[in-house]
């Protein structure tokens, strides 16, 4: 490949009329959206001068570049393998942009400046623009600053993603945050707040005295006292769960005293039944 | 209003205490009881919060259940029912409700957290 190449160049540069190269005819002109080019609004610069003025555009406007390259020795119009405009920001950083031919040989740039500044990777202010020519058929390749250009382009932030981003100094440490607790009221009314669902209590037992609660009817038989026992043991196996036992302990001794009670119970209810079914 | 509803409810609260059982109004002490404990729950959930939610939700839970099965008690024990409940007697409702009130605590604290 590399071969290939290096035998096309020696070729062109045997057989190609090696020439000079002149720039004609140059203009340059900031035009509004559809304006049309004409003598008031392009101004001519002469080869390898400068434009005395800065030119002003914003994004809506036109940047028109117009010229010929002819050979010195014929007055021919040419086309040279390379014809770029490259615009040199201040910090350095450069953006190249090909200028094609037309139709009859002649160079025109001509696009509105919000459409080229999409290959300005966002740079945007003083730039200054040359005209480079060159071709190995060329023996006087042109760079030529012909004008400083103020070019308000719009930017636009484009983030590096994050995996492109080189970062050199450590990252921070991530320290474990706790889940905050939530609010809770203060003691005091919890506190109170657990007297007053507890005071229902003290009126139960005070209206189930005034009605005359009693235990008369209890048969006197050992299973009485086993299955209040029973049951208050169930009662207290639960405040036991509640505190600190998980559901197997609880199920396994609540199966135990859950038996015994069932069978006090059982007992109990019956004599009750019996007697109420003799003195029937 | 207030002149009528008074005598009405004089009435009703001396008839209650006449032609009531002792039985019958134990249990309605006990459910005046539950009622009296659910709604100070509320009142605490609707004044401070709901903050520890499942046990304002457990407890509640508790007192309508307890409502629910006592009422029950009361309808099969009462003996102006007895027609409806002729395979219930007195005993078994009592120990239907024993059984019940059992079942549903061991849920209740298993949901208290």
């Amino acid at each position: 490949m590399k071969l290939l190449f290096i035998l096309s160049v020696l070729f062109t540069a045997t057989f190609a009329t090696v020439d000079d190269v002149a720039v004609t005819n140059f203009k340059v002109g900031i035009l509004a959206k559809d304006q049309v080019p004409d003598g008031e609004n392009l101004k001519n610069v002469v080869v390898h001068s400068k434009l005395p003025n800065e030119l002003k555009a914003d994004a809506s406007q036109r940047l028109y570049v117009s010229f010929n390259l002819v050979k010195k020795s014929d007055n021919a119009k040419i086309k040279p393998q390379q014809v770029f405009l490259r615009f040199v920001a201040q910090d350095g950083e450069d953006v190249v942009l090909v200028v094609k031919d037309d139709s009859n040989g002649n160079y025109v740039y001509d696009t509105i400046l919000r459409t080229a500044s999409k290959s300005f990777r966002n740079l945007s202010g003083q730039f200054k623009i040359s005209l480079l020519v060159g071709d190995v058929t060329i023996k006087n390749p042109i760079n030529w600053n012909f004008a400083d250009i103020d070019a308000s382009l719009p930017t636009v932030y484009e983030p590096t993603p994050k995996s492109q981003q080189v970062r050199y100094e450590p990252l921070n440490e991530i320290t474990h945050e706790f889940r905050q607790p939530e609010k809770r009221p203060s003691a005091v009314i919890s506190d109170l707040f657990t007297v007053i669902c507890l005071s229902p209590l003290v009126v139960l037992i005070g209206l189930w005295l005034q009605i005359g609660i009693n235990f008369q009817n209890a048969p006197a038989s050992p299973w009485v006292p086993i299955f209040h026992v029973g049951l208050a043991g169930i009662f207290g196996l639960y405040f036991l769960f509640w505190v600190q036992f998980n559901m197997f302990e609880t199920l396994k001794y609540l199966s135990v005293l859950g038996f015994f009670t069932f069978v006090a119970g059982n007992r109990v209810l019956r004599a009750l039944s019996e007697t109420k079914e003799k003195s029937e | 209003m207030a002149a009528q509803v008074v005598p009405v409810l004089t009435k009703l609260f001396d008839d209650y205490q006449k032609t009531t059982p002792s039985k019958l109004k134990i249990i309605d002490a006990y459910m005046t009881y539950i009622l009296f404990t659910g709604i100070f729950q509320f009142v605490y959930c609707l004044l401070v919060g709901t903050f520890p939610f499942n046990s304002f939700l457990s407890g509640f839970i508790s007192t309508v259940t307890s409502f629910v099965l006592a009422s029950c008690l009361r309808m099969q024990v009462n003996q102006e029912n007895r027609s409806e409940f002729t395979a219930v007697s007195t005993e078994r409702a009592f120990a239907d409700f024993i059984f019940a009130n059992l079942i549903l605590h061991l849920v209740v604290v298993n949901f208290l957290g």
